[in-house]
């Protein structure tokens, strides 16, 4: 089981010695999304193929002291080509790993959802923010805070389901999912709390996790409960009600604690790397270690 | 403003008087009205007591308010959370009183104009995340100076609104330079996660306290005996 930033990136290495993960970078002329993607290349995770503005990327590369010769690179005129040709690239399964660069993340997503781009699986797609906190001992992922703003019941077994794989990938076997809510108890006074109760029973149903809980709140989940609970005090996972609750909550425990993070949208026929312009080099080279990881162990 | 200023600041007033009570019904109301609580501190779950305070209210008060107010290291002042739990924010009118209330609560800490993030997941007004359409609509009074004295913007992602570094990174301008006193949140269940987050995973002094109602309400804080402390200072501004 893989419980650190640092162990994620080692496992990734270890997988590319067998199979070299080819990285297709969206938007590459930025200075961070290159220092990530060479540190991840040089560090024998990834090979990277930067797709934008090549006059560019090669001038990024040379005030970088990187030399251009160590990449692919495919020319792109602006941001919505170079996200076309980055998916096309991917679905051709010419890579196996998408990492957003300098491009609208709405974009980006359009491009990867479009029926004809050939990365749609039949599944839902959703955002996996899998952090390393502080004192808590094990690899947390709170998921969605980046694509389904108001998912509805089916999507957010889709978006359990998701989480899941990414944990069974991380070697978590059996996860512990908590449906996140404002109370620990379904109360018709709060609606999102009956839905939390509804979609953590169906995904026991229908046999997605054994250990899916809710509604509970984040103080229970993370806390161990009074009451008898397989998941409350160590969950693997975390889901929300909506868009915002994850979203908000992750970018406070970065910017206030400090927390390792490694962002990645499941469920498309490729992992998608994908970080805020403004995360520091670590965590968008953690992040594109996870979605290597993800695309090794599913080969 | 920190709460050492604001321990000050209370130390020039006349302290309130401090009720405890565990019960949330009517006899809150009858309190108020008859031996003139000055500060109820309460001792339920939180949620369900303020639920329960509200209806004990008679009609026209309001909604209830909670506030929860951080020092976090690295963060130059106080960082207040508010969110008024009975109330749909897409509901303009209701969104907009209950902003007003918060605003209010920071003026008597002595916060003259308080600088307000509204809280979403993006900075784009986008019509598939319904909470920015309600921010943008108050962001949009904001800068017509409708909040009074306050500096009001929304709908904001969390790191534009305290982060002056990410603000720079996205080249992105707004009234409040990404220097928040308040931020509200978009629903309940984003207010409990980022408060519950906060407490939990760091040493922060925290205060919380309920306003809008005759009088300030200390909630039994589920930590540090620091947090009640601190309430009490804040609740002693509000009388």
């Amino acid at each position: 089981m893989l419980t650190t930033a640092r162990m994620v990136m080692e496992r990734a290495r270890e997988l590319a010695k067998m199979h070299v993960p080819v990285v297709a970078v969206a938007g590459a002329e930025d200075d961070d999304v290159l220092l990530a993607v060479a540190n991840a290349q040089k560090a024998g995770m990834v090979q990277a193929h930067l797709v934008g503005g090549a006059a560019k990327i090669e001038k990024l590369l040379g005030e970088l002291s990187l030399s251009a010769s160590d990449f692919r690179i495919t020319d792109a005129a602006d941001a919505k080509s170079a996200i076309e040709k980055a998916v096309e690239l991917c679905s051709r399964g010419e890579c196996s790993v998408l990492m957003k660069g300098k491009v609208p993340t709405p974009d980006l997503m359009k491009a990867v959802l479009a029926p004809d781009a050939g990365l749609r699986i039949g599944k839902v797609l959703s955002h996996c923010a899998v952090l390393e906190l502080p004192g808590y001992p094990k690899l947390l992922s709170f998921t969605d805070g980046g694509v389904l703003a108001t998912p509805d019941f089916e999507q957010k077994i889709c978006i359990v389901e998701n989480a899941v794989r990414v944990s069974r990938l991380i070697g978590v076997d059996q996860p512990k999912v908590a449906l996140l809510g404002v109370l620990d108890e379904a109360d018709p006074d709060f609606p999102s709390t009956v839905e939390a109760a509804a979609v953590a029973r169906a995904c026991v149903e229908r046999g997605i996790a054994r250990f899916v809980e809710g509604p509970m709140t984040l103080r229970t989940a993370l806390t161990k409960s009074a009451r008898p609970s397989a998941v409350a005090g160590e969950p693997d996972i975390l889901v929300s009600h909506a868009i915002e609750e994850i979203n908000i909550t992750v970018k406070a425990l970065n910017l206030f604690r400090g927390t390792t993070f490694m962002g990645v949208i499941t469920g498309a026929k490729v992992p998608l790397s994908l970080v805020s312009r403004s995360d520091p080099p670590e965590n968008k080279m953690a992040s594109l270690a996870l979605a290597a990881v993800m695309a090794g162990e599913a080969k | 403003m920190t709460f050492q200023e604001l321990a000050q600041r209370a130390e020039k007033k006349k302290p309130g008087r401090v009720d405890i009570i565990g019960q949330a019904d009517a006899t809150i109301v009858q309190g108020w009205e008859t031996r003139g609580w000055e500060i109820v501190r309460h001792g339920e779950e939180p949620l369900r007591a303020i639920r329960a305070m509200e209806s004990a209210l008679p009609d026209g008060c309001g909604r209830l308010c909670w506030l929860q107010g951080f020092e976090i290291a690295g963060y130059s002042k106080v960082l207040w959370i508010g969110c008024t739990p009975s109330v749909r924010y897409d509901h303009v009118a209701d969104a907009m009183r209950a902003v007003q209330t918060m605003i209010r609560a920071l003026n008597s800490f002595g916060e003259a104009e308080p600088r307000v993030a509204l809280l979403s997941c993006v900075e784009a007004i986008s019509p598939g995340v319904p909470s920015t359409i309600w921010q943008a609509v108050l962001g949009h009074m904001g800068t017509r100076g409708q909040f009074g004295k306050a500096k009001v913007d929304g709908p904001l992602a969390f790191d534009l609104a305290v982060s002056p570094r990410a603000a720079e990174d996205k080249k992105f301008q707004s009234v409040i330079s990404a220097q928040a006193d308040l931020i509200v949140p978009p629903d309940l269940n984003t207010f409990l996660s980022l408060t519950d987050a906060l407490h939990l995973t760091g040493a922060h002094a925290a205060a919380g306290v309920v306003v809008g109602g005759p009088c300030p309400i200390l909630l039994s804080p589920p930590c540090s005996e620091d947090h009640a402390e601190l309430s009490l200072v804040a609740a002693s501004l509000l009388v």
